[in-house]
């Protein structure tokens, strides 16, 4: 894929977000700070070239939620090649950014 | 699915989707709104929904609009490739008007852009020379004749040479020909003689090799000689050695020091050989004028500032020689940028045809417009729907626009192919000469102009329709019956299609007048009388070279000796030789006084003139030329017998009117002894076929007491029984038993000349009427176009009419009579137009004048002939409508 090698800073952290686990736009804001100006571009650009994907979620549980079914990010096979070639270059992110700890485990749906 | 309800920040995405594309829309608005609420619930969890946590809610939903508008280039995208898609489709569907439209574009853009890369070549990219702008040609001029552009005297080139400040450098040349011996086979080549400082002026050095040395001009140093690419590696079979080694010319070694670069074309592009001298070696006087002169003109010298001060060196020049220029009083000098004399002569035609093909592709615009207000109209309502649901006009005007736009780079890239082509086929044949020609080629100018022709096509012929069709108030005929609407919809439409049809007629009535023009032109130039017969005479040129001829005798020797050989060939019918053949162009003047009438002068008060031509004996039996009155030449005339003179039809009419000049005798100077005037022949056409007859003298080619002739080059002439070429071996094998090192130059047929004499009248009729017949066909489908469609329009109207038992003239004249007056109209503002426009091409016109009546009335007539076969089958179509039919027709 040709956006391998042209990550940027703040996509090789939003990428990394989405691969530690911060599956959707808000979540992914408040733990790397950016604004959703950035993200929610980034977000399509990457999902545009094929380094991550998006699922809704399903109907049914947003319902008993009684909200919109969300929109959950995850890193494809492609993406997890660019991130590792961009933390090559960017050594901090993978120790800035904090794994998810606890997955919610109804997400999944 | 879920309903939020209505918060300020849900408010603002639902706001903000808006812009967001509608392909994604639904998505991003969801995905928005969930992440919101998501968010909102979690602060609320947190109980910290205050109004800071508000506000960040609200601030980030901000970010949507960020979101938002990062989206919009996928938009336009999206949208142009809809238009695209849509637009092929549409392309696809009808492929009878798409083949139609694409072949007239192609056509009009293929024409322009081959025509404009000539154009380009030709007219508008420099001479390959450095600051080839202040290269000029040096002429005199002599006014008082109306003569311009003659040669210059060597002492009056060394006079310009040493007195004008105003040239950086200055160098005279001597086109001629020398004979190349040792290469095999005796050649012939063109060659140059030039004198110091000539590359210097150009500003161009050889490829290989050095230039001269300013000695090597010098006499007696001079065995030097540069030569072409062409000679190079053609006769000289690319010796890559060759610098520095010898070839023959004229019988004469002289060592090769140069290789010029492949393009350089100076004085022409024929030239193989340039040979140094220096004009003052050769000891000619004022009176004989054979240099060319070019010159660089000083940086900052302007060309008045150059005309201004040969004014004042040509005086000084009558000062110095006053016996000289008491008699050429009025002597004068021009001076002409290098580039308009390269291109002078050309610029018209070429213009003319440029114009001719810019016309077609307006024509061919207008066509497709046709088409295309034809099809809106037929797509009225499918643009009422989608402006109904909610497109706006500029959408609508975009989206008809691709399509044209589509149609246009498509019929560009086809026409790119026919230009290729024509362009190969262009060059290849060089109807006129054109100078430069090499240069022509497709390259990136030529792409970009034909990139920008399409596109400024599409614009033109889709722009009208386009903004027809989207007119607001479309929507009516969505409310109405659709009959109701066509015919509403289709008088708006007939407006802007009559305009268009009137241009496209007159448009090609412009061109069949021009074309009309130049036939006709064609024709009376093939009428003409040239004074000889062309058929089965085989002309040649030889050369004699000083070494080997150095004195007058054995110069006639050889020629007397050579025709008799030639006559005796099987199947020659007679020999003879001149040094000017007929529409050559090249023939010497001479004044000359008449016996008793020594007072005798022109209207200018000047002595009286003529052309000389150098013959012999039996030159007027081979070419066919009427002798009036009196007899031929023989052999006895010349040195023996006294000295005699032929004198042409006009020279006799002018100063004897209808008598004959029995016992009348002439002389060229007042020290030469008289001329007897033995016969008067019929006027030849000896320079342009477009010249009028002029005042003529013949006289044999032997040494003549008044100090011309005989001349080393000759043309042979001989005719033949069968057909002339087939003689060329045996007439060859003569020369070569009298002189193996003599080579035969220039070996061609008369009616070969003729036939060149024409080329170029003949090539820009060909084009011009190539170009009209287009012109034709496409103005009479674009009148069938407007006349079917105004048929079926009205279908409706003609069934009540004949159900009411209206006639069939009746209807003709309702469905024909708008049409026709459109056609009247269209040619009347061509036949306008045409006045104005053809005055242009007047020079381009032989014995018709740009405004003839005939030309004017016929291709009227024509048009207006075609536009009615163009209206027969509608209205055969509109004689049978069945009332009953009709009235149901929707």
């Amino acid at each position: 894929m040709t956006t391998r090698t042209s990550l940027s800073h703040s996509a090789a952290v939003i990428l990394q977000a989405v691969s530690n686990g911060y599956r959707y736009g808000f979540d992914i804001m408040d733990v790397t700070g950016l604004p959703s100006g950035s993200v929610y571009p980034a977000l399509r650009r990457m999902e545009q070239s094929g380094l991550i994907d998006s699922k809704w979620e399903k109907q049914g549980l947003a319902q008993e939620e009684g909200r919109p079914p969300r929109k959950y990010y995850e890193v494809t096979p492609t993406g997890v090649d660019a991130l590792a070639e961009a933390l090559k270059r960017y050594r901090l992110i993978e120790r800035i950014l904090p794994a998810r700890k606890i997955k919610p485990s109804r997400q999944r749906g | 699915m879920h309903k939020p309800k209505l918060k300020p920040h849900l408010w603002l995405i639902a706001t903000i989707s808006l812009v967001v594309p509608r392909r994604f829309r639904s998505g991003w608005r969801q995905e928005w709104e969930a992440e919101l609420h998501y968010h909102e619930s979690t602060l609320r969890r947190w109980r910290k929904l205050n109004i800071l946590g508000q506000s960040r809610l609200l601030r980030r939903s901000l970010g949507a609009f960020h979101d938002a508008l990062c989206l919009q280039p996928a938009r336009l995208e999206d949208e142009m490739l809809q238009d695209l898609k849509y637009g092929s489709r549409m392309l696809l569907r009808r492929p009878g008007f798409t083949l139609v439209a694409l072949t007239a574009l192609a056509l009009g853009i293929g024409a322009n852009t081959a025509i404009f890369s000539v154009v380009n070549a030709v007219l508008l990219r420099p001479l390959p020379f450095s600051d080839s702008e202040r290269i000029v040609r040096i002429w005199n001029t002599f006014l008082p004749r109306g003569l311009t552009q003659l040669f210059i005297s060597v002492p009056e080139f060394v006079e310009y040479r040493d007195q004008a400040r105003t040239f950086d450098s200055i160098a005279a040349f001597l086109p001629d020909a020398l004979n190349l011996t040792g290469a095999g086979e005796p050649e012939r080549v063109p060659a140059s003689w030039i004198s110091q400082r000539f590359f210097s002026v150009l500003g161009v050095e050889p490829q290989l090799g050095r230039s001269f040395y300013p000695e090597e001009y010098q006499p007696g140093r001079d065995r030097v000689v540069i030569v072409s690419h062409r000679l190079w590696k053609g006769l000289l079979a690319s010796d890559p050695a060759l610098i520095g080694k010898t070839i023959m010319l004229n019988g004469n070694d002289r060592t090769v020091v140069g290789i010029m670069p492949s393009a350089f074309d100076v004085p022409s592009e024929d030239i193989d050989v340039w040979v140094p001298f220096t004009p003052e070696s050769w000891k000619t006087g004022l009176g004989q004028h054979f240099l060319s002169v070019i010159a660089r003109l000083q940086p900052g010298a302007s060309l008045d500032n150059a005309r201004t001060e040969m004014t004042s060196v040509v005086a000084g020049l009558a000062q110095k020689y006053p016996d000289y220029y008491k008699d050429a009083a009025g002597s004068g000098v021009d001076i002409v940028p290098l580039r308009e004399q390269v291109v002078g002569n050309i610029r018209l035609p070429l213009l003319v045809l440029f114009g001719a093909v810019c016309f077609i592709l307006l024509i061919a615009c207008a066509n497709v417009a046709n088409l295309l207000l034809a099809r809106a109209e037929a797509r009225h309502k499918e643009i009422a729907i989608r402006m109904a649901l909610g497109a706006s006009r500029l959408r609508v005007v975009r989206q008809l626009l691709t399509e044209s736009l589509l149609l246009a780079l498509l019929g560009g890239c086809s026409g790119l192919l026919l230009a290729v082509w024509g362009v190969r086929l262009f060059t290849a044949q060089n109807p006129f000469n054109i100078p430069r020609m090499r240069a022509v080629s497709i390259d990136m100018p030529i792409l970009g102009f034909a990139l920008m022709a399409s596109f400024l096509t599409g614009v033109v012929f889709g722009l009208a329709p386009a903004l027809q069709s989207s007119k607001p108030g479309l929507n009516e005929p969505l409310k109405e019956g659709s009959r109701g609407a066509a015919q509403g919809a289709g008088y708006r439409g007939s407006r802007t299609r009559s305009l268009v049809v009137i241009s496209e007629l007159a448009l090609s009535v412009v061109l069949l007048i021009g074309a009309g023009l130049m036939i006709r032109s064609f024709r009376h130039l093939l009428g003409v009388n040239l004074g000889f017969n062309t058929e089965g005479v085989l002309t040649a040129q030889l050369s004699l070279s000083k070494a080997k001829y150095p004195d007058n005798q054995r110069v006639t020797a050889f020629y007397h000796q050579l025709l008799q050989r030639i006559s005796g060939v099987p199947g020659v019918q007679a020999a003879g030789a001149v040094n000017s053949p007929p529409l050559s162009g090249d023939s010497g003047t001479a004044s000359f006084e008449i016996e008793g009438r020594t007072s005798e002068r022109e209207s200018d008060g000047l002595s009286p003139i003529a052309a000389y031509h150098l013959i012999s004996p039996d030159y007027f039996q081979t070419m066919g030329i009427t002798v009036l009155w009196g007899r031929h030449f023989t052999e006895l005339d010349g040195n023996q017998s006294p000295a005699a003179a032929i004198i042409n039809q006009t020279l006799a009419h002018r100063f004897w009117g209808n008598d004959y000049p029995t016992g009348k005798r002439i002389r060229l100077r007042e020290d030469a002894p008289w001329l007897q005037i033995i016969g008067v022949v019929a006027d030849v056409k000896n320079r342009a076929i477009e010249d009028d007859a002029r005042p003529e003298m013949y006289f044999p080619y032997v040494e003549t007491p008044f100090g011309i002739g005989p001349p080393s080059t000759m043309t042979l002439v001989v005719r033949t029984q069968s057909d002339p070429l087939q003689s060329v071996a045996a007439i060859r094998d003569e020369i070569r038993a009298m002189d193996k090192d003599l080579p035969m130059d220039r070996v061609r047929t008369m009616a070969r000349i003729a036939a060149a004499a024409v080329s170029r009248t003949r090539f820009i009729m060909f084009l011009l009427a190539s170009l009209a017949g287009l012109a034709l066909i496409l103005a009479a489908v674009g009148v069938y176009g407007v006349m079917s469609y105004s048929v079926s329009q009205r279908t409706h109207e003609i069934g009540i009419r004949k159900a009411l038992g209206a006639q069939p003239q009746d209807i003709i004249r309702l469905v024909v009579g708008h049409v026709l007056s459109l056609v009247l109209i269209g040619i009347g503002a061509g036949v306008l137009a045409s006045l104005a426009l053809t005055r242009v091409m007047s020079s381009l016109l032989f014995e018709i004048r740009a405004n003839d009546p005939v030309t004017f009335v016929g291709i009227s007539l024509l048009l207006f002939a075609v536009a009615l076969l163009a209206c027969c089958l509608p209205v055969r179509r509109a004689l049978k409508v069945f009332p009953m039919v009709a009235l149901r027709y929707e």
